[in-house]
């Protein structure tokens, strides 16, 4: 396995999203995994000025797939999936920040 | 694959030539629907009876259910669909035609006909399972599920064929792998051990005989489903019929994109119109679809080569699921399930990729012809 973070977040990705794609809803504990491996993907990384453009790729691709998702679902369901996505977006963005 | 004749329709189809839905198997003359064991040559004939619907047991004839030379009529439930179930007003000299005059609809008669060639298939299918309970329990499945009706089941049935010797194998082996605890995959995968493996036709009946057959307790547990649950109870508990069915779609898939695809329908979708895009001028890519096709309004359908995908969406909407054959339909398709296929349309989208692997995802890029849908309803 790679060391540069980039498959254990893939993982937690697909752990939060495939779900929510085949109608089976948030999953609470893999929506903490993936918080956790944004996390420590942004720890990881957080002296660089660079990041691998795969995990680009894929921390890029969590809000729209979210919002797509959200759609599927009914608007209780949308609103909470919707929030999910601000809060991770959050996360998200300490992965590009500059080193000081 | 085998060739077979073909018999050119006055509407310009053919009938017969769809080789796919031809066993590749050869004839077996012995041994149809039990386990009659003496030789053809021998067995003592039974004198012909009158009349241009006669019973004479026609061993050359798959849709002949016999035993030791007699015909065996209980276990051999509905052998009239050679004739849509209607010997009396369907003209039928060889057991393989329906009546069309020319005045009539053609289209709807052939097509009938066709049908009552795939429930017949079924019925070879239960034939050739060697366990007597096994086959009994089949028949009790259709039975309770409709399959007559269900042209989407009966097809599925049908399909086992391409398993050619090994299907009665595969077919206790899937059910027991199911009925102890595999998901409908794992089952497929054994089943597809034994299509490939168990090329001799004892050694499937040896292993139906085994103890993996089903034992009556499992048995009576699909038919609780299946009155639970109607046609989705036979689909999940009697998951092993379809875990062989499904691996042979997926073969068709790869290999020459005639297989059963599902898809949940959109409200306002009407399968006796067809299918179609919501944007059939789009240009998405595939991967753009598979991202987020439910925010956008692109060129493609998506289906699922996996069953058990289509009927979570239906529980969840409520929405029919209409059962596409891919090899009806003339648009362009792309096979996502696979690793080549998401490679080959999906690469640099990973979460594209999961999306298509974890759905068994086929796009279809333009209109589905009406010919080429059959609705279902989960649980009709």
């Amino acid at each position: 396995m790679r060391e540069d973070g980039v498959e254990p977040l893939m993982a937690a990705v697909e752990s939060v999203l495939v779900p929510l794609r085949m109608g089976q809803g948030l999953d609470d504990i893999a929506l903490a995994g993936l918080e956790a491996a944004i996390d420590s993907f942004a720890d990881h990384w957080s002296g660089e000025r660079l990041i691998p453009k795969q995990a680009a790729a894929i921390v890029a691709e969590i809000w729209p797939a979210l919002d797509s998702c959200a759609a599927l679902y009914d608007e209780a369901g949308s609103d909470l999936i919707r929030r999910v996505a601000a809060r991770l977006t959050e996360r998200v963005s300490r992965c590009f920040l500059e080193p000081e | 694959m085998t060739a077979t004749p073909s018999l050119l329709l006055p509407d310009g189809r053919r009938i017969g030539h769809r080789s796919r839905r031809v066993p590749t198997h050869p004839p077996r003359p012995r041994e149809r629907c039990g386990r009659g064991s003496q030789p053809e040559n021998t067995r003592p004939r039974p004198k012909p009876a009158p009349g241009p619907f006669s019973l004479r047991p026609k061993p050359e004839n798959p849709y002949h259910c016999t035993v030791s030379g007699r015909l065996r009529l209980r276990a051999c439930p509905r052998a009239e669909f050679y004739v849509n179930g209607n010997p009396l007003n369907l003209n039928d000299p060889n057991g393989h035609r329906p009546a069309c005059d020319g005045g009539s609809d053609c289209t709807a008669v052939y097509a009938a006909y066709e049908q009552g060639q795939r429930v017949a298939a079924a019925y070879r299918v239960v034939e050739a399972v060697a366990e007597q309970n096994v086959k009994d329990l089949v028949i009790k499945l259709y039975t309770q599920s409709g399959v007559p009706g269900n042209p989407t089941q009966a097809a599925f049935i049908a399909d086992i064929h391409k398993c050619e010797h090994g299907y009665g194998g595969g077919f206790c082996a899937g059910a027991a792998d199911i009925a102890n605890g595999a998901t409908p995959q794992q089952a497929a995968q054994l089943a597809s051990a034994l299509c490939t493996g168990a090329s001799d036709y004892a050694s499937a009946n040896e292993y139906c005989a085994s103890g993996l057959a089903i034992p009556d307790p499992i048995a009576n547990g699909i038919l609780d489903s299946v009155a639970t649950f109607g046609v989705a109870g036979l689909v999940r508990g009697g998951g092993g019929i379809l875990a062989n069915v499904l691996d042979s779609a997926a073969e068709d898939a790869n290999v020459s994109g005639s297989s059963t695809v599902f898809r949940v329908l959109r409200a306002g979708e009407d399968p006796a119109a067809g299918l179609g895009s919501k944007d059939p001028l789009a240009s998405y890519s595939e991967a753009t679809h598979v991202r987020m096709g439910t925010r956008l309004s692109t060129q493609f359908i998506s289906t699922t080569k996996d069953i058990n995908v289509a009927l979570k969406w239906a529980a969840i909407s409520g929405n029919p699921i209409a059962a596409i054959d891919l090899g009806l339909v003339d648009s362009p398709i792309y096979d996502l399930s696979t690793a080549e296929g998401q490679q080959m349309f999906l690469a640099g989208n990973p979460i594209a990729q999961a999306y298509a692997r974890s759905s068994l995802e086929i796009l279809i890029e333009g209109p589905v012809q009406p010919g080429a849908v059959n609705p279902w309803v989960p649980g009709s």
